[in-house]
């Protein structure tokens, strides 16, 4: 009877929290979101059962969560701690990504940086509810709308912020097509929204191969903070641009990004433990993660409107919210609001290049902010 | 129960961490960068232009392991058989 009730002790039965039973609702609420309304999926499921299976308590001597030494989970978790997963993540998408349409339209580049605002707004915000400076950093490169970006950033300033963040990015980032439309709808007129663009013109080969070199040389020089992630970002799109290097592009895109994606997603929604994270601080963290979307789709779309103020081709100021670097999600929604005013103006193509170059911008804001508060 | 006022919030936190200097600073140097890079890519066509006078650029030679490019009659083709696949009357 004794063995019973001591094996009875160990077991998550009898260590469930409140909490960790909260836990597991939202994980597998995430999970129904994924499988369900398709949200995200490939983000969704794993974050959901990650957060499933770090609510399920432990005894303190068995090490089995990702904050215990020497656990399967605390290993794989190195790869986030230590900012591995992020630039290995923008390898992959380095290698899916065309830069046409921003080779074509270099002006629209700038919306790209004009969305990385909601960042540095949301900064002010979270010092002035007494965040400290790394973790305020932390909060702020939530809006811009890159969950390695984010992920890597604050792994460097404030890893004890990781779990909230991670999960506030990534959340936001599959709601993008629920935060974006009202705010681009009260920031635009219809005549605005019925605004054709040129064509894009075609790019050379000698261009696209040329890019991702100058580009990683010139954002790299001037803040050596994003070398990992720019530099990752350029060198997975050469190995697609080149065509030399086709298998290589082709393991970059597929199987690597995807492993990458299961072993981070599984353990950051692992990270978030309970203590950890239902917290006040998460709360502000959600509060100003949605602020900090909304604000960077407010830069883009009224920069767009300033830009209008002095040229000739006018840009369809919706194109100024895919600045906001959730690729491609924000340019789809461009495309559907676009399209809805007319159904004849296709968005998307020029809505990828701030798209891209804001990935850029939150790349370079991060290692701005590295550079800057790391001790 | 306040979270404001238990997490003494306040404009004074902003400005010990010179919170203004770093959002301009920030975004003066994101804006800057990004600037920079397209002004480079408004470039490269008359760069390359000068280049290509001394090395043109070569069509491409389509080995085993590139991108195999496919003529307008073969994708004609390969729609009118597709279209073909699905109008026919299952037996």
């Amino acid at each position: 009877m004794n063995f019973f009730l001591e094996f009875f002790h160990t077991t998550g039965f009898y260590l469930m929290t409140p909490g960790n039973f909260i836990m597991i609702v939202i994980g597998l609420i995430f999970i129904a979101l994924a499988i369900i309304k398709h949200y995200e999926p490939l983000l969704l499921l794993p974050i959901g059962f990650g957060m499933i299976v770090g609510n399920i308590p432990s005894i303190a001597s068995m090490p089995l969560g990702v904050y215990d030494t020497g656990s399967v989970l605390n290993y794989i978790y190195f790869g986030v701690t230590q900012g591995i997963f992020p630039p290995l993540i923008f390898l992959g998408i380095g290698a899916m990504t065309d830069f046409s349409t921003m080779l074509s339209n270099p002006k629209l580049v700038l919306l790209g940086a004009a969305a990385q605002i909601g960042i540095f707004l949301t900064l002010i915000g979270a010092l002035y509810l007494n965040f400290t400076p790394n973790e305020a950093a932390s909060i702020g490169i939530i809006g811009g709308a890159d969950g390695p970006t984010a992920i890597f950033l604050t792994a460097k300033l404030a890893p004890h912020l990781l779990g909230a963040i991670a999960i506030a990015a990534y959340s936001y980032m599959a709601l993008v097509p629920v935060i974006q439309p009202p705010i681009m709808y009260m920031l635009t007129t219809k005549k605005e929204r019925l605004i054709r663009m040129k064509p894009p013109r075609a790019v050379s080969r000698r261009e696209k191969i040329l890019f991702p070199i100058i580009g990683f040389i010139v954002a790299a020089l001037i803040v050596p903070g994003c070398l990992s992630l720019v530099g990752l970002l350029f060198f997975g799109n050469l190995l697609k641009e080149s065509f030399v290097t086709e298998r290589l592009a082709q393991t970059a895109r597929t199987a690597l990004i995807d492993i990458v994606t299961i072993l981070l997603g599984l353990t950051v929604g692992a990270s978030t433990q309970a203590q950890t994270f239902l917290t006040k601080q998460s709360i502000l963290i959600f509060v100003l993660g949605a602020t900090s979307f909304a604000v960077a789709t407010a830069g883009g779309v009224l920069f767009a409107k300033f830009m209008n103020l002095f040229l000739k081709d006018k840009i369809n100021p919706l194109v100024g919210a895919a600045g906001v670097s959730a690729v491609p999600d924000s340019a789809r929604v461009v495309q559907i609001i676009g399209q809805k005013e007319d159904p004849h103006n296709h968005l998307l193509m020029h809505a990828m290049a701030p798209n891209v170059a804001g990935v850029i911008g939150s790349a370079i804001a991060a290692g701005f902010l590295w550079s800057l508060l790391v001790k | 129960m306040n979270i404001l006022s238990d997490l003494g919030h306040g404009w004074h936190n902003v400005m010990n961490a010179n919170g203004l200097s770093m959002t301009v600073v920030g975004m003066l140097i994101v804006f800057f960068s990004l600037a920079l890079i397209s002004t480079i890519i408004a470039s490269l066509p008359h760069f390359l232009k000068i280049i290509e006078r001394y090395f043109p650029e070569q069509e491409e030679e389509f080995t085993k392991n590139s991108v195999k490019a496919v003529s307008e009659t073969e994708v004609v083709a390969a729609i009118s058989a597709a279209l073909c696949h699905n109008i026919k009357p299952s037996n």
